[in-house]
Parts: C-alpha cells; structure tokens; sequence
C-alpha cells in the first residue's frame, strides 16, 4: 500500500504540492500569529529581563512593574545597599505616560535611571537632563531624528539616541534622565524601584529574603520572580488581543488543514474503493489514508516552516513594531498540531472509505 | 465442486413499506471452466447481485460460497484475504491505480495478501506477455489505450490465480474490436484454465461466447432460451444486438432501428440531423 501512496505522491505531484501549498499557507497563517504572540510575550519583559538586576525590590504589596505604581524613597535605597549579600543597589524611577512625537502619540515606559539602553543603534543610551532615549521602530514611523525635540506630558525633551530591542506593541521602553521624571511627578527623593546585584556566591532568593527581613514596606523578589509576574500582569492585561488573535489563528489553519485532507481524501475515495474491492484490509485501507495525509501535511510542515523563515526578515523590516519569534518549539508544536489534525481529518473520509458502498467500485 | 454458489440470495434495501428487494431468492452454481452471462435492464439488481457475489456486500438471506467456503460465514476480518485468493475482479471502467506501471498494477493484488518476491515479478510479467503487454508493461495507465487498461486489469484479476472471475461490463468502453478481444481473453480463461467467469453485461457480443445467459429482472434470476431472441444489427458499429431488449432505440422512415449502446444511437442521431 505505501509503494502505491509513494507513486501517487509522485504521479500526483500538482495536486499534491497544491494541498500541501494549502496546508503551509494554513501553518504559516497559524505560526506567523503564534509568532507575533511569542515575540511579543517576549518582547513585553525585555527591559526586565536586560536591566542588570539579582533582584528587584518594590513597595511592599507591589510585585511587578507593567502598569503599576511602586513609591520608596532614597533612604530604602541605602539602607538596602548596607543588606548583607548585596554588592550593589541602583534606583529607577519610572511613570507611564504619553510620548508625543509631532502628530503621533505612543504609550510607552518612561525609566529615569538606571544604566539606559542596552543595545543602541544611534546616539548614546544613558540621557541627561532634558534629553530622551527613544526605540528606534518609534523613531522610524515618527520619523523622529537624533537632534528633534519629542515631549514627554508637555515637557520637552531632545532626543540623543535610538536604542534596539526597546519596542513592545504593550509598553515601548523610553530613556530619560532620573532628574526629568522626578520633576515631573514632583517627587524628590522618591524611587520606583530598587535593582539589587547580589555576591555571586549568594542565591538572588536568599538575599531578597534577608532585604525583606532587613528592610520595612519592602518587597523583594529574585529576578526570574519579578519577570514572571510581570509577564503575567501584561499579558492578563494588553495581550488578550494578541492571545485571541493567535486562538483564531489556529483553528483557521487547522480549519483550513482539515478541509484539504478531507478534499484529498475524497478525491481518491473511488481508487480506495476498487483496493477494497480487490482484497485490501480496512487496515490496509486506513494506513494508505494516512499515510498520503500525513505525506501531504509533511510537505506542508516543511514548507511553512521555509516560508516562515524566509518570511521573518521580510515582515520585521515591513512591520517593525511586531516582534516575530519562531522558537523551535513554536514550529515543533505547529507540527505535532498539523499532523494531529491531519489524522483527526482523514479518519473520517478513511472510515467512509472503509465501509463504502461497493457499488463504487463497479460504478462506470 | 462448484467454483461459486449462491443459494437463495436475496437483498433488500431499508424496511418496512419503504423497503427495496434487490435481490430475491437467486440459486446459481457456477462449474470450472463455465461462463455464465448475466444480463437485465438498469436497475435490475445486476451491481448488488455481482457485489454480493464477490463478498462485499452482505445478503440479507442465503449464502456465498466460493469453491466451496462460505464468503459470509467467514469473519469480518477473513472476507478480504478470501476475496484477494479466490476472486479476480474486472471492471467496466477497468479502475487500474493511476500512479502505478502496468506491472505494478497486476502485482498489487498479491502484494495485499503478502511479500512480493522474484516469483510473484515473473508471473505478473508472464500474465502481461500472455495478453500481449509485454512491451506495455512499464507504462502508466494512461499511455495505454482502452483496449490495454482493460487487458491489464484482466492480468491484475488473475494474478493470485483466483478461481472466480466476476467481470462488470468488460466491454463497456470499448470498441468493438477490442470488446471482442477481452471477450476471447475470458473464453480463453475459463476453457483453458478452467476458472469460472460470471460477466455482468448488456453486451450481445458476449453471448457468443457464454455457456449460459441468465436474465435478472425485479431481483430474480432466470434462464434466458435462444429462441427468446430477435437479432437485429447495430447501423453504427455491426454488432448484434436483441431487439426485444434493447435499450437504445431510434425511429426512422417509421422502422425501428436499435442500437448496442446509447453511444451508438447518438452517433447515429447526430449523422442523421446532420444528413
């Protein structure tokens, strides 16, 4: 049976690369959509993530940092430094707000502090006073310059650099001076957060606990915590879009799977029936079945994982606010999904097939 | 022994009022070296008597047996390699597998019921040089004419040497020439081999070689005698056709001219509006 399904394959080459250009199509759709929902699931965490901290460390009953509000003061900031284990202590503060670039407004974290942008494409990342850090994908479609003024909640700021890896469609990381945020929320003195490097010796977790101990009104938590937590917080509250979208996605492509395994099937119902006619096994019957299926859906698998490696670079430089990620796990569970959907599709017309009417086979 | 039986075969379709009787109440013996024609108007039951026959569909009532085994008393699970043993199948529209060679088609019955050795390559080209395909026998289906799918197919059905052939309208989309090529292929067989051939037909041209002709109407099978016949010739193609039953028929200058297939009586239709 698999020779005959081998030089189907073969013979039917037409037919056969249409379904499975059906079924890469119908992957892609499903991976591109997962992708967008990886990256920017990713994406959302990536200042927490590059911000070189052991530890991060907020007002008590504040445990992450998307959307929220974490006051503590300069002197929370010494007193942590004194804590034993922690080698270092920095402070950010930090406020969402508007970025108004000519006619265009972008949502976005304003950080004053810190060690700035970690990957700059122009310019400088750590601001002074009076002057902004701004994602490059911003900068592009506001068609913002090194030199131009952008405001920030009416306060004008120039901009001195144009940092990579800083944009998310749910909070874009914008770099400003510590001083321009305080005056802007008028509140000296006053910190958001405070990020710990601990001894190298010491585990992150064993030392937020002895901050805790140490320290009043604080809440510690070791890095992999606080990212969690704050993944959780965005993507509860800006990626419901994205994770629909992505639902939507997939059962489209599993839809549109479904239906060309089923078409094909039921293209070869009539050869199916003249193998039964002749002798074949209703096992034999069903293994020829899925085996063209999932030859089909390899096919298909394999070119939209082409297409969408080839299409990566394609997308991002059309649409560089969306941050595409094909992790091989995306594509490995795109597989397994595929070729579950591919079986669920051809059990159906294989069964028919199976108990068919033999008049099929006698039919003209 | 007989090579195929059935007794008191019946089939019906659904229940109650709405119930169809397909089939009722044949008794037929086929013997080694016979070929028996079966023949009737659509609807007859011709399919479903042939189906049951070959054991893929199941009677109502009444038994199959092939060279002595109950088809039907076989399990679900026996039936096919019985039916891939014992029965060789031909069909109108010769149903061969598009995407393999002539040889690979003919081998693909054994390759259902086992491995396929040097033994099994040899006897499905000896089949194909025996009917003629020796030089035909790496083609696909579709590089073959009418005449040589046909002729594959009968090769594929005799490749696990069955001792039924049952055969659905060998003729039907051939040519003269060719139908009556396939026709001596079959008398061959059963006279030669002594296999038993049961051909299902509209085809007169059949007749001429057949041991028996049986007549299916409403389900039920009986005898047809020569002298029920009325010879007519076909215009277009000079086949004899029964003029009682045929089929396709056409009026001209008031006589009554009948033809072997509607193929015919449209050619003839369209040469005479065409004058």
């Amino acid at each position: 049976m698999w020779r005959w399904v081998l030089a189907s394959v073969l013979t039917e080459r037409t037919s056969v690369l249409a379904s499975a250009a059906g079924v890469s199509l119908a992957l892609l759709l499903a991976i591109v959509v997962e992708g967008v929902f990886a990256g920017e699931a990713a994406q959302i965490v990536r200042y927490l993530e590059e911000a070189r901290a052991d530890v991060w460390v907020a007002q008590k009953g504040v445990s992450n940092m998307h959307m929220a509000t974490s006051f503590l003061t300069d002197a929370h900031v010494d007193e942590i430094a004194e804590v034993d284990g922690v080698a270092r202590a920095d402070s950010i503060l930090y406020v969402n707000a508007f970025l108004e670039a000519g006619e265009d407004a972008w949502f976005a974290y304003f950080v004053g502090g810190g060690e700035g942008a970690w990957d700059v494409a122009a310019g400088w990342g750590v601001p002074g006073r009076g002057e902004v850090v701004v994602p490059d994908v911003i900068a592009r479609r506001s068609e913002i310059e090194l030199g131009d003024t952008v405001q920030l909640a009416g306060r004008p700021l120039e901009v001195v650099g144009l940092s990579e890896g800083t944009y998310s469609m749910a909070n874009p990381v914008v770099f400003v001076h510590r001083d321009d945020v305080t005056a802007l929320l008028d509140a000296v003195g006053v910190v958001s957060y405070v990020l710990v490097q601990t001894d190298p010796s010491l585990k992150p977790e064993a030392v937020a606990r002895r901050i805790e101990d140490a320290v009043e009104g604080v809440h510690a938590m070791g890095r992999e915590e606080f990212i969690a937590n704050d993944r959780a917080m965005a993507m509860h509250m800006g990626a419901d879009v994205i994770a629909l979208m992505s639902a939507v996605g997939s059962i489209v492509a599993a839809l549109l799977l479904a239906f060309t395994v089923y078409a094909d099937t039921l293209r070869r119902r009539r050869q199916l029936a003249v193998t039964l006619a002749m002798g074949a096994t209703v096992g034999q019957v069903l293994f020829g079945v899925l085996f063209f299926a999932l030859i089909v859906t390899g096919l298909g698998c394999v070119g939209a994982t082409v297409l969408a490696l080839g299409l990566g670079p394609v997308l991002r430089s059309l649409l560089p606010e969306v941050t595409l990620l094909f992790a091989p796990s995306l594509l490995g569970r795109m597989v397994l999904l595929s070729v579950g959907v591919a079986v669920v599709s051809a059990l159906p017309v294989a069964w028919r097939v199976a108990h068919t009417d033999p008049a099929e086979a006698f039919a003209a | 022994m007989s090579l195929l039986a059935a007794h008191d075969l019946h089939k019906t379709y659904g229940q109650g009022r709405t119930a169809v009787r397909a089939v009722r109440g044949v008794d037929l013996v086929i013997e080694p070296g016979e070929i028996v024609l079966v023949m009737g108007p659509s609807g007859s039951g011709k399919t479903t008597l042939l189906s049951m026959l070959g054991g893929l569909l199941n009677p109502t009532e009444g038994t199959v047996s092939v060279r002595g085994q109950d088809l039907y008393a076989a399990s679900k699970r026996q039936r096919p390699a019985i039916r891939a043993k014992e029965l060789g199948f031909v069909f109108q529209s010769f149903n061969l597998l598009d995407a393999l060679s002539a040889e690979e088609n003919v081998l693909f019955p054994a390759r259902l019921v086992g491995r396929v050795g040097m033994n099994e390559r040899e006897r499905a080209q000896r089949l194909l040089r025996k009917l003629g395909l020796g030089e035909r026998s790496h083609h696909r289906p579709r590089d073959l004419s009418g005449g040589e799918q046909q002729r594959v197919a009968v090769a594929r059905a005799l490749m696990n040497d069955p001792a039924v052939i049952l055969a659905d309208e060998p003729t039907g989309n051939l040519d003269s020439a060719r139908g009556q090529e396939v026709m001596m292929i079959l008398h061959d067989l059963a006279r030669d081999e002594g296999r038993a051939i049961l051909i299902v037909t509209h085809d007169p041209r059949a007749e001429e070689v057949a041991d028996r002709i049986l007549w299916l109407e409403d389900g039920m099978l009986r005898d047809r005698v020569a002298d029920d016949i009325v010879w007519a010739v076909d215009p277009i193609c000079g086949m004899r056709v029964d003029a009682r039953r045929a089929e396709a028929r056409s009026e001209r200058d008031g006589e009554t001219v009948v033809f072997c297939t509607f193929r015919c009586k449209e050619r003839f239709d369209v040469a005479e509006v065409g004058g």
